[in-house]
């Protein structure tokens, strides 16, 4: 296993191609960059907590392929009690970044590939599965950090892949041969890609013959030629350029520093193509991605969620209203709202079931339920904090004023609650709920793992409607 | 007497263990504590819960072990405050009979 230090030193010599606002950044220094630096703490933690006796229950399993101590996040999951236990660590990582560690989506990329690929090869007579295995015994032992990379850019979207004006709208095969596939097209809102070793390519959506050109999964470096990233921008990412207090959490920045990444032709060799062209089960694949995707939500905005509620506490006590019976009630409303989506993560996992490969999978109607909470209620949980932290979230002046010989004396005098609470520590409470609570972290709660209507679309498939018609005829008395 | 000693990973944190544990080994400074690792052997084998769900995984062990929650040990209920008391004693106890 990396510690968090080797993970941040590994990624040192990748020949990676970042822009950000119209540059070309450095690899070797990309991390350091102040818009990226966050997120690569961010993901470190996950590293670093495996290596912690306080939490290495969590973070780290024993590997069913080698019997060797790895890291949980390279993990596929043996038993129900591996799923519950993802879920915890999801929430016990949360509770140490208040942030998006981006580790996940390789985790849950990996576990659906290796599902459906063993079903697959029974079907086609391939070896996918086998190559997949290869790969991952390598990614456990060194302890990479791996992008899951599913969305395509998707152009028009009443259009089907070969339907549309550009085929590069989606990712697809350009050329085989004996060695391998080129890709090309591009993969959208990539968590955590920047400062990952590698990306697993799946296909966005299940397709039909006629697009099975698009029906492609693989492994590629995130450095390989012919590939770039374009770096997002975030609510207010300018105050990364300036002093701490106003990034509100400066360590681990917001959610996981997304980018859009571009595919130029890329070569990739067939030991690392886990499907070509086989339509037939990039349904399947997308599903399980999905699902085990939406199993996190409960467990990391679980977490995320409880640094919100002790935030709003804390405001609370700052400025003096916290024994207010309507901050009580507003509070205790929040941990309701969260444990449910916490109980929809545990209620997923304790129901899943063992596939044919042996790895186990998530209950997929409760996956879903419980990211289409996470749609909602955030915003609920985040809504009530605001009310709870006040105006003073829109309003606050900058750390640059607190230090400032002029104003500065005004800030920590008029910026004061309770008297004995320093001026700088409010704002930074603040700060941080401003940040957790608006922008960018409500929008990865709408849409990351696939936005409501994608969950919508899961209930009628998964929920037997036929069934509960006939259990209300019955009870009522009505002939079939 | 070497105890082996096993975290839960505080997913729900309604007490650091660390902080306990830190302060057990203040106070029993005649027990040897090690983390329970696989490599190596000790006579007991003390689980920290952080939450009253205790669901630390247990390593393979057939010696005696002791079981905490905030709220309890082995399944009896303690207050917080009396937790490092409790836990003193039985610890006593065990390496008397060691």
């Amino acid at each position: 296993m990396k510690t968090g230090q080797e993970y941040k030193d590994s990624l040192r010599g990748r020949n990676i191609k970042v822009y950000f606002k119209g540059e070309l950044l450095d690899g070797n220094t990309l991390i350091d960059n102040p818009y990226i630096r966050g997120h690569v703490n961010s993901a470190a933690m996950t590293y670093e907590m495996a290596f912690d006796p306080k939490y290495e229950d969590l973070l780290t399993a024993t590997s069913h392929l080698t019997g060797k101590k790895i890291n949980r996040f390279t993990h596929i999951h043996q038993s129900v009690e591996d799923l519950l236990t993802k879920v915890r660590m999801l929430r016990a990582v949360s509770l140490n970044t208040g942030t998006c560690y981006q580790r996940c989506v390789g985790l849950d990329a990996v576990n659906a590939v290796y599902t459906t690929t063993f079903e697959m090869d029974q079907k086609f007579g391939t070896n996918y599965h086998e190559r997949l295995v290869d790969f991952l015994k390598q990614w456990q032992e060194n302890d990479w950090m791996v992008a899951g990379a599913m969305t395509d850019p998707k152009g028009d979207r009443s259009l089907r892949p070969s339907q549309q004006a550009d085929p590069d709208l989606f990712v697809h095969v350009t050329q085989k041969d004996d060695k391998g596939i080129y890709v090309s097209g591009a993969k959208a809102h990539m968590t955590g890609m920047v400062n990952s070793h590698w990306m697993i390519l799946m296909p966005t959506s299940g397709y039909g013959e006629e697009d099975k050109d698009y029906c492609v999964c693989c492994a590629v470096p995130v450095d390989a030629p012919g590939i770039i990233h374009i770096f997002g921008r975030q609510t207010n990412d300018g105050r990364k350029e300036e002093g701490e207090i106003d990034q509100g959490n400066a360590c681990y920045g917001v959610v996981g520093g997304e980018c859009l990444t571009v595919l130029e032709d890329v070569f990739v060799p067939w030991d690392k193509v886990f499907m070509c062209g086989e339509f037939q089960y990039s349904g399947m694949l997308v599903e399980r991605f999905a699902c085990y995707h939406r199993q996190n939500y409960g467990g990391c905005k679980g977490g995320v969620s409880d640094i919100v509620i002790g935030a709003a506490a804390t405001i609370a006590d700052m400025s003096g209203y916290s024994k207010a019976a309507h901050i009580k009630d507003k509070l205790n409303y929040m941990i309701h709202l969260t444990e449910t989506l916490y109980a929809c993560s545990v209620a997923c996992s304790a129901m899943g079931t063992k596939t044919a490969s042996g790895a186990y999978y998530v209950d997929p109607l409760l996956a879903n339920v419980g990211k289409h909470n996470v749609t909602q209620l955030i915003y609920d949980i985040d809504r009530i904090a605001q009310d709870i932290g006040g105006g003073l979230l829109a309003t606050l002046p900058s750390e640059a004023d607190l230090r400032s010989p002029e104003v500065g004396k005004y800030v920590e005098k008029f910026f004061k609650g309770v008297a004995s609470v320093p001026t700088e520590d409010r704002m930074r409470m603040v700060r941080l709920l401003e940040v957790m609570t608006g922008g960018v972290a409500l929008v990865e709660s709408m849409h990351g793992a696939g936005s409501p209507q994608a969950q919508r679309i899961m209930y009628s498939k998964l929920s037997n409607l036929e069934a509960k018609k006939a259990a209300a005829k019955k009870i009522a008395g009505v002939k079939p | 007497m070497k105890v082996g000693v096993k975290f839960c990973g505080h997913c729900a944190m309604h007490m650091d263990m660390t902080v306990l544990y830190g302060a057990l080994r203040l106070a029993l400074p005649e027990i040897e504590f090690a983390y329970a690792s696989a490599s190596e052997k000790w006579d007991l084998l003390l689980i920290l819960n952080a939450c009253p769900v205790a669901c630390a995984g247990r390593p393979v062990f057939d010696g005696p072990v002791i079981t905490v929650s905030p709220v309890a040990v082995d399944g009896w209920p303690v207050e917080p405050e009396n937790l490092l008391e409790e836990l003193a004693k039985r610890l006593k106890n065990a390496e008397n009979r060691y």
